[in-house]
């Protein structure tokens, strides 16, 4: 690990570079090495996660069965999802954190690099597997990625696949989070306090608590499901005794801070953003940190406002209804700082500041229809249709993908030294910003209007809004494909980037070369040079 | 871009006490995240 040598050998250290050749990759313990490999993973699984959900949107574009059978149609919607929040957006956002946690904190590396190796391979085997129920007879998993039992449990040969594949990501997902854990409780440069540390590195530390308490009990379901199926037991079989509407419970106790787990990390990045393009410090600095940790204690008991249709007694519905709705005091909070951070600031707007300002409106719009869910008599009309489908892509795709945006584009300078196409991630961001609408806003009317989610078919009288959203859906998707060409033309023939990059940009990693030097903080930056990045 | 004046080295001592204390985090949080696993899967078996 870097951070043992000692300081007379520090020069030594600084000399050496990476492996050569494939070692470079397979051995990896650079936590920008590892950074890069889970970006260029999570961006691989956006486009096979993207394919599937044209797949979806094309069999959607008219009313009747077009394209394929209902049960692949099912296998789409549940392997979309899982490869969307698993693969694409949980990688990137760890990917992220390798690239920026130890550059921010003023340590050399993650603190646990062996393990930040391992916890990065076990995901292209866990997907492998995952996909490759695809092939199996009986085909991958089709009842939703809830895997709500009993329907999950009549899968075929995919199924010991499947449960295996989402034991490695839960397990791939703890250790990282471990790793981020350890190394800002234990890598922080002196001078680097909790309450001055920048708010990517606070919002990843409360998602890696929740990922560490949430994971497990997601791995406990599934690993009960696989008894149920394999080993006679009946945890959720009330023919022996046992309850699958226990296994809803356990499943939403992991899944609704599953969301804040996808959305967290965005928040410390628009956290970011906004104040550097506004030149101005962060409105309430130490609220956002309390908001973020309010969010993610909230989110622990919320988890049944998924479950009214199941039926529950009164009190259980108030309870849900008003703890749901408490979220959004800390939101409120935090869509109240960002606005007030560009109040009267120096405004620019390049590509990170446009997705960043998109993300702060759009973001809310899935928060507001969120609102609306909480609600018990209203949730029992709008549950299980479109609208569901258009509030919680509303705060994944303008919310988390979007903030993924954002922080690639606001670090790819500082990362590989080059400034990216500025009139291209423009256009990259017009079109995701327009198209995100035209796919997600009419499936708001489609719910309201009754469309149930997870059909291949439908009534005619739903057909003009979904030909608008499956257009939407294409043009966002082949919108997509400028994103990999900007980075590949950053990284190839960029303009040189400057150390700073970005006039307004406060923190550790802008003190550091662009690109920055193999051990980033080796030895640690002294109190001075951490005053001096939080200053500029 | 930092001058060495910027930096301090650190000593043995604080390298492997900070080692020591990476190590010890990361025990407690994995055994925190075997806990949540275990404590789920013992109350669905006192439940059924």
């Amino acid at each position: 690990m870097a951070y043992e040598h000692t300081a007379d050998d520090a020069h030594h250290h600084d000399d050496h570079g990476p492996a050569h050749g494939w070692r470079r990759w397979v051995f990896a313990t650079n936590h920008k090495d590892i950074g890069t490999m889970y970006l260029i993973f999570a961006c691989v699984m956006f486009f096979v996660g993207g394919l599937m959900a044209m797949v979806i949107r094309a069999e959607l574009f008219q009313p009747g069965l077009q394209l394929v059978e209902p049960q692949f149609f099912n296998s789409m919607t549940t392997m979309h999802a899982l490869v969307m929040i698993f693969g694409a957006v949980m990688p990137a956002w760890t990917g992220l954190a390798n690239w920026m946690i130890p550059m921010q904190v003023g340590a050399p590396d993650m603190a646990l690099p062996r393990l930040n190796n391992f916890s990065f391979w076990i995901l292209p085997f866990a997907f492998t597997m995952l996909l490759s129920t695809l092939l199996v007879p009986g085909g991958g998993p089709a009842g939703g990625w809830t895997l709500y039992p009993p329907l999950s449990l009549q899968m075929a040969d995919g199924f010991p696949m499947g449960i295996f594949a989402i034991h490695l990501m839960g397990a791939s997902s703890i250790l990282g989070s471990i790793n981020v854990v350890v190394t800002i409780m234990n890598m922080r440069a002196p001078g680097v306090g909790l309450l001055n540390m920048p708010l990517f590195c606070w919002s990843w530390l409360i998602t890696a608590y929740l990922l560490i308490a949430t994971m497990p009990v997601l791995a406990g379901a599934v690993t009960m499901l696989l008894t149920d199926h394999f080993f006679g037991t009946t945890f959720f079989s009330a023919s022996g005794g046992g309850d699958p509407v226990m296994y809803q419970h356990i499943f939403w106790f992991f899944g609704h801070p599953e969301v804040y787990i996808l959305i967290l990390p965005a928040f410390g990045i628009v956290s970011s953003v906004i104040p550097t393009f506004s030149r101005k410090p962060l409105f309430g600095y130490d609220a956002m940190v309390y908001a973020t940790a309010a969010i993610a204690f909230l989110s622990f008991i919320v988890w049944a406002h998924h479950m009214f249709t199941v039926g529950m007694p009164l009190a259980g519905q108030l309870f849900f209804t008003l703890s749901t709705m408490m979220i959004s005091i800390p939101t409120g909070v935090k869509v109240f700082n960002w606005t007030a951070t560009m109040w009267k600031g120096s405004l620019t707007f390049e590509t990170p500041m446009l997705f960043a300002v998109a993300f702060l409106f759009l973001f809310t719009i899935g928060g507001f229809s969120g609102l609306m869910l909480a609600v018990v008599p209203a949730d029992f009309y709008y549950h299980d249709t479109y609208f569901v489908v258009a509030h919680f892509h509303y705060v994944l795709v303008p919310g988390a993908v979007f903030g993924i945006m954002a922080g690639v584009y606001y670090w790819l300078p500082k990362w590989t030294g080059r400034m990216y196409d500025e009139k291209l991630g423009k256009i990259h961001f017009w079109l995701s910003a327009i198209f995100v609408n035209v796919l997600f806003f009419p499936q708001h009317f489609l719910g309201l209007a009754g469309m149930q989610r997870r059909v291949p078919d439908y009534g005619t009288q739903f057909t003009d809004w979904n030909m608008v959203s499956s257009i939407g859906a294409f043009a966002f998707g082949l919108s997509q494909l400028l994103f990999p060409y900007i980075i590949w033309k950053c990284v190839k023939g960029g303009v040189k980037a400057t150390d700073r990059v970005w006039d307004g940009a406060k923190g550790l990693e802008w003190e550091l070369t662009s690109p920055p030097p193999y051990h980033s903080w080796d030895p640690p930056p002294n109190r001075e040079l951490v005053a001096r990045g939080a200053e500029h | 871009m930092t001058a060495s004046r910027d930096r301090t080295p650190m000593t043995p001592e604080q390298v492997s006490e900070r080692r020591a204390q990476a190590r010890r985090t990361a025990i407690l949080l994995g055994l925190v995240a075997l806990g949540f696993y275990a404590a789920f899967i013992i109350m669905t078996v006192m439940k059924s």
